[in-house]
């Protein structure tokens, strides 16, 4: 685990859509090379938070601030996120119907990282990652996500990830919709692409994915604010006792706080 | 006949449209009579037809007053002879030249044939590509069936007009169960203002027959208005496979009122790409006239309009007997002002039992000035059949878009993608590879200077 200072700092945020308020005052500091889980029902602000973090313009932040590398970025595009080195895996992958996975990645690498990269090259590149991540060589010459199945799109999002490398990547619901074997799969990915520079924000409704993707940090977020947070114990101990029971335990100690 | 063009000089004066004027024009083209006669015919439905206007059902959409047919010269000569392709004016290249091999090209240049070629061992195996009048001359037993036959007076006004005055033109015929490996292009070339010109095209693929066919429509972009009126005749006889290709890339000041009837036999199977690009005022009606069962066809089109330019394409996939399948989709996107109006009908007649025809309109709108009307019409006199149809028109798709940005694209970036994204759905169908790229590259022309709207 890394021990230098916060590199990606969320402090009091405040989202609206449509003038109602779903985040309300999110604080969360992530170091290099750290991975944190954000857990929490449904509608307790989780994928507004993924949304607002990579620039997403129906999200309004109305107070707070977003870190990275010490720049406040709230104001920033996407692609200039993108560009930071933020990755957002999306809970639902569009499709991207007659633009080929190969020649989406590329260009998306080419404006990542503001450089240019032959087509043989960056082929190359991009088999490799397949293979590492055992997804089929074909899909590099299919349209991104066209009538891809669920567990087909949310393995590209990572297929996605390892190519472009972030710094940091914000994964949503990656493994909403996927049987146990897909989520292993999804999971092991993830791992493989892990690395010390590398940090992870993984937002999941459920702990299972965790225990494949091992965070350091467990934080529980209810009503627009993260309630709780410990380690990997407190996603074990949601997995026994379910939501219910922890989210009345968690809303009574925010209340006492 | 092509050869005596040169001399044909005060043709250039035929104005207004009358009964000397198609009588000049047919003296012009040194036809046999039978074909005389076939104007005579279409010259009396034209005069018996009126003209149509906005209170045309066909027509409501669409408002052609601006064309002033009676200032237009109705015959005007190539200006060339060409002996080979290199001869051609400069110009025409860029749409011969498209690094792809041809089995056969055509070049009409305003009224006249100005080159044709066809492979040698094409020839040997009895495949025809000729001038109209000089094919009606030599080989009327291939031509006298079908000429004035699939698109007729009946048709209408301008197919009526179409058939009284058209001019040039191309005919070609595949021999039975010969496969011409090669891709045949027709091209009609316009570099004139003030004129109008009628190409027609007669293709016959006989039984058992395979061909790609490409039509292409291009003049640069002058100032005076010009007129296109063609119309074109393909027929796929059983078993025969045909692909055919449109590309319609007239200049900004061409209006063009078209028809096209594509006649497909027993088990004929008819592949067809349509690429709108380019005139002012543009109508055309698309027959795909299914007279035979056990028909499979497909059909990709697509149309592209930006400035002021207005787009009006019917289509129709008309059952006329049992077990056939169509397959359509027409994607177009709009700039800027401009206008288009697609119409897609499903016809299926009595007794056209177990058709299985499916139709898809999908519309971009790059501006909020831009307009599309999309109108699906089933005709179902049948049971037991299954028609789809769908139809959907919208701007770029914000969520898309959010999408692409998070991947480092900037916003005009990410749009851009998702537009050419939008057309490699209908250009990859494209079988001519250097069609194919340029068609791409016509998209990123139109793409030139365009910015996503908020």
């Amino acid at each position: 685990m890394a021990t230098e200072q916060p590199f990606f700092h969320i402090e009091d945020l405040h989202v609206e859509i449509e003038e109602n308020e779903i985040l309300r005052g999110v604080d969360l500091s992530v170091k290099r090379g750290e991975i944190h889980a954000i857990m929490g029902p449904n509608g307790s602000g989780k994928s507004t938070l993924a949304h607002t973090l990579m620039g997403h313009p129906s999200y309004e932040a109305t107070a707070g601030q977003v870190l990275f590398d010490g720049e406040d970025i709230l104001e920033r595009e996407p692609n200039d996120r993108a560009k930071l080195g933020i990755f957002l895996a999306f809970q639902y992958p569009l499709a991207i119907p007659g633009v080929s996975t190969l020649n989406f990645l590329r260009t998306s690498l080419k404006a990542v990282k503001q450089k240019e990269i032959s087509a043989r090259e960056f082929r190359k590149h991009l088999l490799e990652k397949m293979d590492m991540l055992k997804i089929g060589r074909e899909f590099a010459g299919r349209y991104l996500n066209d009538g891809f199945s669920g567990g087909e799109k949310k393995r590209m999002e990572i297929l996605q990830m390892a190519v472009l490398e972030p710094k940091l990547a914000v994964l949503d619901e990656i493994d909403s919709g996927l049987d146990i074997d897909a989520i292993r799969a999804v999971g092991e990915g993830i791992s493989s692409i892990m690395h010390p520079e590398m940090s992870i924000v993984i937002i999941t409704h459920y702990p299972r994915i965790l225990h494949f993707v091992k965070p350091d940090y467990v934080h529980i977020m209810v009503d627009g604010k993260i309630r709780q947070s410990g380690g990997f114990e407190l996603a074990e101990e949601l997995e026994a006792k379910g939501y219910d029971v922890l989210l009345d335990e968690v809303m009574v100690a925010s209340s006492e706080t | 006949m092509s050869q005596s063009s040169v001399e044909q000089k005060p043709l250039t004066a035929l104005q207004g449209i009358t009964a000397a004027a198609w009588q000049e024009v047919s003296r012009a083209c040194g036809e046999p009579d039978w074909v005389r006669n076939l104007r005579q015919e279409a010259w009396e439905a034209y005069e018996e037809s009126p003209m149509p206007t906005l209170r045309d059902e066909d027509w409501r959409r669409t408002d052609y007053r601006e064309l002033e047919l009676d200032e237009l010269l109705l015959y005007m000569p190539a200006g060339i002879e060409a002996k080979a392709a290199a001869d051609l004016p400069e110009a025409i290249h860029p749409h011969i030249d498209t690094g792809d091999a041809w089995g056969g090209l055509a070049v009409q240049i305003n009224s006249e044939v100005a080159f044709t070629t066809l492979d040698a061992s094409l020839q040997e195996q009895g495949v025809v590509l000729a001038p109209l009048a000089e094919a009606a001359r030599t080989h009327p037993e291939l031509v006298q069936p079908h000429l004035g036959r699939v698109v007729t007076p009946a048709d209408g006004k301008f197919p009526a007009l179409h058939g009284a005055f058209f001019s040039g033109g191309i005919f070609c015929y595949v021999p039975p169960d010969t496969e011409v490996a090669l891709p045949i292009q027709f091209v009609a070339w316009m570099n004139a203002e003030n004129i109008a010109v009628f190409p027609h095209v007669l293709l016959v693929a006989d039984r058992g027959s395979q061909v790609t066919f490409v039509e292409r429509y291009a003049s640069p972009s002058l100032a005076e208005q010009s007129f296109s009126c063609p119309a074109t005749e393909v027929v796929v006889k059983d078993g025969a496979h045909v692909r055919h290709v449109t590309l319609q890339d007239w200049g900004r000041h061409v209006f063009e009122l078209g028809f096209q009837r594509l006649r497909v036999d027993n088990d004929g199977n008819l592949h067809t790409i349509l690429a709108a690009t380019g005139g002012r005022l543009v109508k055309n009606y698309v027959d795909n006239s299914f007279a035979g069962s056990g028909v499979e066809s497909f059909h990709r089109g697509f149309f592209f309009t930006d400035g002021t330019q207005h787009m009006d394409y019917k289509t129709m996939q008309d059952h006329r007997a049992p077990y056939s399948t169509s397959d359509l989709l027409i994607k177009g996107a709009l700039r800027d002002r401009s206008r288009a109006v697609f119409t897609g009908v499903i016809g299926v007649r009595k007794g056209s039992k177990r058709t299985d025809a499916y139709q898809e309109n999908r519309n971009l709108l790059l501006s909020k000035r831009a307009r599309s009307d999309s109108i699906p019409i089933l005709e179902i006199d049948n049971d037991d059949v299954r028609c789809t149809h769908g139809s959907a028109t919208g701007q770029v798709d914000p969520e898309e878009l959010f999408y692409v940005m998070t991947r480092g694209l900037d916003r005009d970036e990410a749009a851009r993608m998702l537009v050419e994204g939008f057309f490699t759905e209908v250009i990859e169908h494209t079988s001519v590879a250097g069609v194919q790229a340029q068609l791409a590259g016509k998209i990123q022309e139109k793409m030139t200077g365009w910015q996503v709207e908020d």
